[in-house]
């Protein structure tokens, strides 16, 4: 099996990729002109946004991202090798800090902001292979 | 397909009645025969009416308020109905004009025609079939707009989204309110009780589910939230009167957002 892609179930798909580009400078791959779906440009592994609407239309029943409540239990990770800079960067569009940037004993350099619709990301450094 | 599914369209609404309508559907016999609505927590103004030539005759005004009982209509070949589906939040609004709708079910022919009246619409007015979707907007835009809470809609959205799973005092805190206040707000504005609502979105999504998914049975049970396959056999005996493993070809279903 090949890891496809992600897709995140989000209240408003041009509002989260919007803030993508702005808090992590992702850039989007397209929109959906439905404005139902997008993707964002990270190589084969797709990062993408869909609308919850699309979940009931897919039949699935989900509990919604909402910042203001508690995440669900996973989260995406970008890795960047300058992760205090991406984590300014981010707090500073808006995303919500959880864990500021801390030196792991592994020698990674790890970080925790949610988005805007509530979303674990982590932000770290490559792990030393 | 079945045939009944056939006879049985929707139509969205636009824009204007979006505001009140969830869907104006209609349904034309084409052979006599019988169908079992599903209830849906929902109220629907509609016309029951024949067509002789191009005029409308045995024509009858019904409003039904939210059920939680399956119902058979009977009908023959040539029965038509039109009707609109109201938005679960606007059920207080039709009440509100017959405080006793709620409790007894639904209003049917004359007692349904001062009803009718006092939304804007005399019956004998009525002459073609473009005439009665014309009546229905005209019914709606008369209904009255009640101050909904805030967290009103937002909550049918979450009711929806989870496909009826989430727990009612999570989806309460989750809007900041107490299990209490949606409580009672629900019973004002839609007419049932949060938890009898999660049920029927439950049942819905699950005969979406076995409608559409191919999975099996015990898989749907519990997929759809339902604490094992007797417990949702029960809950079909109670909104359908029929078992999952015995779905009647002949069930007229919505397109709930479920």
């Amino acid at each position: 099996m090949k890891f496809g892609y992600t897709i995140i179930y989000v209240g408003d798909v041009e509002a989260t990729v919007s803030f993508y580009e702005k808090a992590f400078s992702l850039s989007r791959r397209f929109v959906h002109e439905a404005g139902d779906y997008a993707e964002m440009e990270t190589g084969d592994t797709a990062l993408t946004f869909a609308a919850e609407a699309a979940a009931e239309d897919n039949d699935i029943a989900i509990f919604p991202n909402r910042s203001r409540e508690l995440p669900a239990a996973w989260e995406i990770c970008l890795v960047t090798e300058d992760v205090e800079g991406a984590y300014a960067k981010a707090v500073e569009a808006g995303a919500s800090p959880v864990v500021a940037p801390v030196s792991k004993p592994w020698g990674q350099m790890v970080s925790y902001v949610r988005d805007l619709n509530g979303c674990l990301v982590e932000l770290a450094s490559p792990v030393a292979k | 397909m079945t045939s009944d599914q056939k006879n049985y369209t929707e139509t969205a609404p636009s824009r204007h009645m979006l505001r009140w309508a969830e869907q104006f559907w209609q349904f034309s016999a084409r052979d006599d025969g019988h169908s079992i609505i599903l209830p849906d927590a929902r109220s629907d103004i509609m016309f029951r009416y024949r067509v002789k030539g191009r005029k409308l005759t045995a024509l009858s005004p019904i409003f039904t308020a939210p059920s939680m009982e399956p119902f058979t209509v009977e009908y023959a070949k040539g029965d038509c109905w039109v009707g609109a589906r109201l938005k679960p939040e606007h059920t207080a609004s039709l009440c509100s004009f017959s405080p006793t709708l709620l409790d007894v079910g639904s209003m049917r022919g004359q007692e349904a025609i001062p009803l009718l009246s006092e939304l804007g619409v005399e019956i004998h007015n009525l002459r073609d079939q473009r005439q009665l979707q014309r009546a229905l907007q005209v019914a709606l835009g008369n209904l009255p707009a009640k101050q909904l809470f805030a967290w009103l809609k937002p909550a049918i959205d979450r009711f929806h989204l989870t496909g009826g799973r989430a727990k009612i005092a999570d989806i309460a805190s989750a809007l900041n309110i107490s299990t209490r206040q949606l409580h009672r707000g629900f019973l004002k504005h839609v007419g049932v009780s949060p938890k009898d609502y999660c049920a029927i979105i439950r049942f819905h999504r699950s005969l979406r589910l076995l409608e559409r998914s191919n999975i099996s049975i015990a898989d749907v049970a519990f997929e759809s939230g339902y604490a094992d396959q007797s417990h949702m056999t029960r809950e079909y005996a109670r909104f359908g009167g029929f078992s999952p493993n015995q779905i009647p070809p002949n069930l007229s279903l919505p397109g709930l957002p479920v």
